[in-house]
């Protein structure tokens, strides 16, 4: 197993109020790690810290290499993707013009046009909607294109915060076969931030548990392991 | 590229290089017919030249506000920047119209991108009062004692416009309004070639959602950066274009209602939109040049028990616009067109359709 992502001593703090005291946590490549934990226990400061956009102590290890103190655009090219929970939508934008931003200034036409055939191929609804604009897009197609977009960086590493938020059950399950599907076919390494625990279990190979800005837990989503972190989250136990 | 089937628009495109060759030929056909028979009189071509240049300055500002999405209430300076470049190069420096031109854009994008890097971190009122402060600054520096030599401080810059060019029998208006013409075909269609570039993209993503631009890897400030620059230069260009219209230039011309009557124009045109410029460059100069005798003429017609100020009716005007046309004049014709264009009766492909949620 190798480490893609290490993440040693991370703490942040909000106008002084401690939000993450000292986690530390492994993404190991090819695999998905699923960050679990109930509400406000610091998943989504997690990744913002990882991908640096808030102030952080701590050290983040990316492919061997300190990523902690780069700036946010420099980790995007660097293959680390963060598909953030509101999506990022430029709405204003094309379906097409959306998935074009992150190639927008390397200049390689080819090579845009292969990536998008590629990463299209596992979003047959975005592939009909390439002329929409993206604000006129339902929120599981919105989910979706935020993730498609993610994957047009080509990265390393994909961070998701709660694919599944504000989606209708069976918009999620779409949304989760095809994260599936891309796990399979890339061997793409996953850092998973969901609230909902079932999912992000069933889909994970390893999962943490947070609770109030710490580690609670860490272990593999088994028979065993399952029970022992449902009882963490939900009854903190 | 993807031609998609269901795009929303109406297909009302003629191809950019051809309408660009049209317009610098009717400009000189125009120009030509009436200095052989004075049909149009020399100063409507001055009128019609300040318009223009009005349009090419709010299409510097659309750029970085329009498309970047970064408001600057400070246009004016670069303005007043692009003018002084032309009016020194041509007065100190005897340079001809073909060098000074770009040295005008090239000062004018240095200077923009000079001040860019520091006040492009700021967002939204910060930034406004930032580039307002440019634009109360730039006039007071002009005037500083120790630069009187070149700038001619308080009093300003006379200098003498170029005769035209290949000895062409056209009265100074005349053919200046033709250069006006040819500078503002360029103009817009290096905006427009940057705005359909990877890299208008890139500012267009900036605008939507800065934080959601980084994460895909955009280094949002060199984008915000070079547009601001862009910006500045293509303002500058109309300002260089303005002084050589008047063969003058002093501080007080390039007070803050210049910046503001920019913004205007912008937002009454139609922001982030190419043909809005032109629009909003003409409504700022008709207002400029009528609201005054509009005011008189009201007041005298009806009696008014009140004195009517020109800036009343700018000020009518504009509260009437931002309600009828809030996506500006371009934006609303447009809007028309599209209606106009969808509710035909074989209207071919069917609208694209509200997605379940």
């Amino acid at each position: 197993m190798r480490r893609l992502l290490d993440v040693e001593g991370l703490s942040v703090s909000y106008a002084g109020a401690p939000a993450l005291h000292d986690i530390s946590l492994v993404v190991a490549e090819g695999y998905v790690t699923a960050l679990v934990g109930a509400n406000g226990a610091g998943k989504t400061t997690t990744l913002r810290a990882i991908s640096n956009i808030i102030r952080k102590t701590g050290s983040v290890v990316f492919d061997g290499r300190e990523i902690g103190a780069l700036a946010p655009d420099r980790i995007a090219r660097l293959g680390v993707a963060h598909v953030p929970s509101d999506r990022g939508t430029f709405r204003a934008l094309t379906v097409d013009e959306n998935l074009r931003v992150p190639t927008a200034l390397s200049g390689n036409r080819a090579a845009e046009r292969d990536d998008r055939e590629r990463v299209l191929h596992h979003f047959p609804r975005l592939a009909e909607r390439l002329g929409q604009r993206a604000g006129t897009l339902s929120g599981g197609e919105q989910q979706m294109l935020a993730i498609a977009r993610a994957l047009m960086l080509r990265p390393r590493l994909l961070m998701l915060d709660e694919p599944s938020f504000g989606l209708a059950p069976r918009v999620v399950e779409e949304v989760f076969a095809i994260l599936r599907r891309i796990r399979d076919a890339d061997r793409m390494s996953v850092l998973l931030v969901e609230q909902n625990l079932g999912l992000a279990l069933a889909i994970a190979d390893h999962a943490v548990v947070l609770d109030a800005g710490r580690v609670a837990l860490a272990g593999l989503p088994d028979e065993a392991g399952r029970l022992q972190i449902v009882r963490r989250v939900y009854l903190g136990a | 590229m993807s031609a998609p089937s269901h795009i929303e628009r109406p297909a009302i495109t003629a191809h950019p290089l051809l309408t660009g060759a049209a317009a610098i030929a009717g400009a000189l056909a125009l120009a030509a017919g009436s200095e052989a028979t004075g049909i149009v009189a020399s100063y409507t071509f001055l009128h019609l030249s300040l318009a223009l240049v009005m349009g090419i300055a709010v299409l510097g500002l659309n750029v970085v506000t329009g498309y970047a999405g970064q408001i600057s209430l400070g246009h004016g300076a670069f303005f007043a920047i692009g003018a002084y470049a032309m009016a020194m190069a041509v007065g100190h420096a005897a340079a001809p119209i073909w060098i000074a031109l770009p040295l005008a854009a090239i000062v004018c994008f240095c200077a923009g991108f000079a001040f860019a890097r520091p006040i492009l971190r700021l967002e939204g009122p910060y930034l406004a009062l930032a580039t307002f402060a440019l634009a109360i600054a730039v006039p007071q520096a002009l005037k500083y004692r120790h630069l009187e030599p070149l700038t001619g401080g308080a009093t300003g810059l006379h200098f003498v416009k170029p005769d035209a060019p290949f000895g062409l029998p056209l009265s100074p208006d005349r053919w200046l309004f033709v250069l006006v013409v040819v500078v503002a075909v360029v103009a817009f269609g290096l905006v427009r070639n940057v705005v359909q570039s990877g890299f208008g993209r890139s500012m267009m993503a900036i605008r939507e959602n800065e934080t959601a631009a980084r994460a895909l890897g955009i280094d949002t400030a060199r984008v915000k950066g070079l547009a601001f620059a862009l910006s500045a230069a293509v303002t500058g260009v109309a300002g260089a274009l303005h002084a050589l219209l008047f063969e003058f230039v002093s501080p007080d011309s390039y007070r803050f209602d210049l910046s503001l009557a920019i913004f205007v124009g912008g937002v009454v045109g139609g922001i982030a939109t190419l043909p809005g410029a032109l629009v909003g460059g003409a409504f700022v100069h008709l207002v400029h040049r009528y609201a005054d005798a509009v005011a008189r003429a009201l007041s005298d017609t009806f009696d008014l028990p009140l004195t009517l100020q020109p800036a009343m009716i700018y000020g009518v005007v504009l509260i009437c616009l931002v309600y009828l046309a809030p996506s500006g004049i371009y934006g609303a014709a447009r809007e028309m067109v599209r209606r106009w264009w969808m509710s035909r009766p074989n209207a071919g492909r069917k609208p694209a359709a509200p997605n379940a949620p």
